[in-house]
C-alpha cells in the first residue's frame, strides 16, 4: 500500500518541473526566440519582415515549445531543448546589442 | 500516424486543463467577442445615428465646404506645436474630425499622439467641438461609441488596465491555441467523431454535441486563438521588444519606418495643393474613397499625404496612396507596412480581418458570430463535462462558478446595454456603461447566493435576460434614438436589425423559460403524490 502511495507522490513531485517548463519558462523562451529571430531573418526588401514575422508567429513558437515540453517523454531531453534553443537566440541578441554603433 | 496510449492520455489531460484554467474568463472573452464582431454595427445602433456618410468622400465634400477651406481656417486657432501632423477621418456621426498633433513618448514609454481635434458639421461648416488631449483619450470618451467601446474592452483586455488586460487575453488566447491543437491530435476517429450524434443518452449527448461543434470549428478556434494572442502580445509586449532589436528602443523610429512615408527632411515653409484635389484623384485612381487621411510635417516642403482606402471587396486589407504634401504629386501606392509589398505586411494586414470577420461585410460577421457562439458552447460544455468526471467537493468552485457565468454574464452584458441607453442622453455613458455591467454583476452573484439552485438560477437568469433584451429596445425608442421609417428612411437598415434580432432572442429566451418552467412543475407534480405516498 505504502508503495502505491509514494508512486502518488513521486508522480505529484515530477509534475512541477514539467509545468514550470511548460508555463512561465515557455513563455519567457518564447519571447526571447521572438527577439533572437529579428536578428537572423532576412529584412527583406521593405527592410520589415525580420520584426513583422517573429511578432506573427509568436503564438506558433509558444505552442511548439509549449508541446514539445508537455510531450517529451525525456523531460531532461525537452528542458535541454528548449534552453538551447533560448540560449541560441540569448546569444544572438546580445551579439546584436553589442555590435551596435553607438 | 497512431499515437501512443500514453501520448493520447496526456493530451486528454492537456486539453481539459487547457480549458478549466481559465475557463470563466475565456468564455467572457468569447461571449463579448461574438458581440464585438458588430462593433461598428451595434455603435450606430446604439447611438442612433442616422447620418454616417463619409465626409471624406469627394461627393460629400463637393456640395459641403471644401476641405481644405476647413483645415485652413482652424490651423490658426491650434498650438503650433500641434502642427506636425494632420489627420482627417469621419467621427462616429459621420462629421469630419481634424486633428492637429504632435507625437510624444507617454510615462509609460509608448508613443501618443497629442493635440487639438475639432468635429465639424460638413453641411455649414461649423466647428461642433473643440478639445485637446491624446487620441487614445478622445476615442474612450466618445460617447456614440461607449457601448461598443465597452463590449470590445472587456473582449480585448476584459475592461483591466493596460498592459496586464492584454497580457491575460493573451495568454487565454495561447490556451485555447492548445485546447484546439489537443483536441484535434487527440482524437483518433476525427472524420467519423464530427458526424457522430448519440441522442438517447443525455451524457453521451452533450459529449457528441461538444464534439461535433468543437470538431467544425476547429480550424476557425485556431485561427481566432492566434489572431487573438498576437494582438494582445503584440500590442503589450511584442512592439516594444521590437523596437528595442530593430532601433534601440526608438518606438516612433519603428513607426516611421514601417508606416511613415520617408521623404527627405525639407523644412521650408509651403503652401500645398488641395486636400479636396488628392481625394478626387484618389477616387479617380482605385474607384474608392480614403477613409483615414493623414499629413506628414503638414505647410512644409517634405509634407507627405498619406490616404488610407479601406479593404477591397476581393482583398483582406487595404493599401495607402502616398502624394507629395507640397505638390499634390502622386507618389506610390504603398502596402500597409514598409514601402514595397512584403510577406511580412501580407501576413500583418491579414491578421485583423481574420480575427474580426469583417472582410466580406455582414455575411462574414454573420459567420464569425456564429462560430463564436458555437465556440461558447464548446467552452460551456468542455468544462461541464470535465467537471461531471470530478464529483465532489473540490472544484465546487468552478462549479458554481461556470453555472453563474453561463447565463450571467450576458445578462449583465445585457445590464450595460440599459445603463447606455439611460445615460447617453445626459453625456454620462462612458462612465455608467461598465458600471452598469458592473451592478448587474453584483446583482447576478448577491441572487446566486440567495437562491442556490443553479437549475433554477439559470431560468431565471434566461427569463430576466430575456425581458432585458425587450427593455433595450424599447429604451432606445424612449430615449430619442430613430424609429424605423426614420432608420429605413436613412438607409440605416443595421438599426432596424438589431431591434429585430434582440426582439427574436429576448422572446426565444422568455419561450425557452416557459417550456423550462413548465417541465419543472409537472415533476414537482409527479413528485409530490410520490413522497406523500
Amino acid at each position: 500500500m505504502s508503495g502505491v502511495a509514494d508512486a502518488v507522490v513521486e508522480k505529484k513531485v515530477a509534475i512541477w518541473p514539467r509545468v514550470l517548463l511548460a508555463g512561465p519558462w515557455t513563455l519567457v523562451a518564447a519571447f526571447v526566440v521572438m527577439a533572437g529571430m529579428a536578428t537572423w531573418l532576412p529584412a527583406g526588401a521593405a527592410q520589415v519582415d525580420n520584426l513583422i514575422m517573429p511578432l506573427v508567429l509568436f503564438p506558433l513558437i509558444w505552442v511548439i515549445l509549449f508541446f514539445a515540453a508537455c510531450l517529451d517523454a525525456n523531460l531532461r531531453r525537452a528542458t535541454l531543448i528548449s534552453l538551447g534553443i533560448t540560449g541560441l537566440h540569448g546569444v544572438l541578441l546580445a551579439w546584436h546589442f553589442l555590435n551596435i554603433p553607438a | 500516424m497512431a499515437l501512443s496510449q500514453e501520448t493520447t492520455k496526456q493530451l486528454v489531460v492537456i486539453h481539459g486543463w487547457s480549458g478549466i484554467l481559465l475557463g470563466i474568463l475565456l468564455y467572457a472573452v468569447l461571449v463579448t467577442g461574438m458581440v464585438a464582431v458588430f462593433s461598428e454595427e451595434i455603435s450606430h445602433w446604439s447611438a442612433g445615428l442616422v447620418n454616417t456618410e463619409n465626409p471624406l468622400s469627394p461627393s460629400v465634400a463637393a456640395d459641403a465646404t471644401p476641405l481644405q477651406d476647413i483645415v485652413d481656417r482652424l490651423e490658426p486657432q491650434v498650438n503650433p506645436e500641434f502642427i506636425e501632423e494632420v489627420a482627417l477621418s469621419a467621427t462616429t456621426k459621420g462629421d469630419l474630425n481634424v486633428f492637429f498633433h504632435r507625437h510624444q513618448t507617454n510615462d509609460e514609454g509608448v508613443i501618443e499622439e497629442y493635440g487639438t481635434a475639432f468635429e465639424v458639421d460638413m453641411s455649414t461648416g461649423e466647428v461642433l467641438e473643440q478639445k485637446t488631449g491624446t487620441g487614445l483619450e478622445f476615442f474612450r470618451t466618445d460617447e456614440d461609441r461607449a457601448l461598443s467601446r465597452f463590449l470590445v474592452s472587456v473582449h480585448t483586455e476584459l475592461h483591466l488596465p493596460r498592459p496586464w488586460g492584454l497580457l491575460l487575453t493573451g495568454i487565454l488566447g495561447l490556451m485555447m491555441m492548445v485546447a484546439a491543437v489537443s483536441g484535434l491530435i487527440m482524437h483518433r476517429h476525427l472524420l467519423k467523431d464530427i458526424f457522430t450524434l448519440r441522442r438517447n443518452n443525455p451524457l453521451l449527448a452533450v459529449k457528441d454535441t461538444h464534439t461535433v461543434a468543437g470538431s467544425w470549428g476547429l480550424p476557425f478556434a485556431f485561427v481566432l486563438a492566434f489572431t487573438g494572442s498576437f494582438f494582445s502580445f503584440a500590442g503589450s509586449v511584442g512592439l516594444p521588444i521590437m523596437a528595442m532589436v530593430g532601433f534601440g528602443g526608438d518606438q516612433e523610429k519603428m513607426f516611421q519606418v514601417m508606416i511613415g512615408s520617408q521623404a527627405e527632411e525639407n523644412k521650408t515653409p509651403v503652401q500645398g495643393p488641395a486636400i479636396d484635389s488628392m481625394l478626387r484623384d484618389v477616387k479617380s485612381r482605385v474607384g474608392m474613397d480614403a477613409n483615414f487621411v493623414v499629413i506628414e510635417h503638414y505647410g512644409r516642403a517634405d509634407a507627405s499625404a498619406n490616404f488610407f482606402l479601406p479593404a477591397p471587396e476581393e482583398g483582406l486589407s487595404g493599401d495607402t496612396l502616398v502624394y507629395a504634401g507640397a505638390t499634390g504629386e502622386f507618389i506610390k501606392r504603398k502596402p500597409f507596412l514598409g514601402q514595397q509589398p512584403s510577406v511580412g505586411s501580407d501576413l500583418f494586414s491579414i491578421m485583423a480581418p481574420l480575427h474580426f470577420g469583417n472582410f466580406g461585410g455582414l455575411i462574414s460577421k454573420a459567420v464569425w458570430f456564429a462560430l463564436g457562439f458555437a465556440m461558447c458552447f464548446v467552452t460551456v460544455t468542455g468544462i461541464n463535462m470535465w467537471l461531471h468526471r470530478r464529483p465532489g467537493g473540490s472544484f465546487n468552485w468552478l462549479r458554481i462558478g461556470m453555472g453563474i457565468s453561463t447565463y450571467g454574464i450576458p445578462l449583465a452584458l445585457l445590464g450595460s446595454g440599459v445603463a447606455f441607453f439611460l445615460t447617453y442622453g445626459s453625456g454620462n455613458a462612458s462612465f455608467w456603461t461598465p458600471v452598469g455591467f458592473l451592478l448587474s454583476s453584483a446583482v447576478v452573484l448577491g441572487y446566486a447566493g440567495w437562491l442556490r439552485d443553479s437549475e433554477r438560477l439559470n431560468h431565471h437568469f434566461l427569463l430576466v435576460s430575456g425581458v432585458l433584451c425587450l427593455v433595450v429596445v424599447l429604451l432606445r425608442l424612449a430615449t430619442g434614438g430613430p424609429g424605423w421609417m426614420t432608420a429605413l428612411a436613412a438607409q440605416q437598415s443595421i438599426i432596424v436589425t438589431v431591434d429585430l434580432l434582440l426582439m427574436l432572442g429576448g422572446a426565444a429566451m422568455i419561450y425557452r423559460y416557459r417550456v423550462a418552467a413548465r417541465n419543472r412543475r409537472r415533476l414537482q407534480n409527479i413528485a409530490q403524490p410520490l413522497s406523500a405516498g
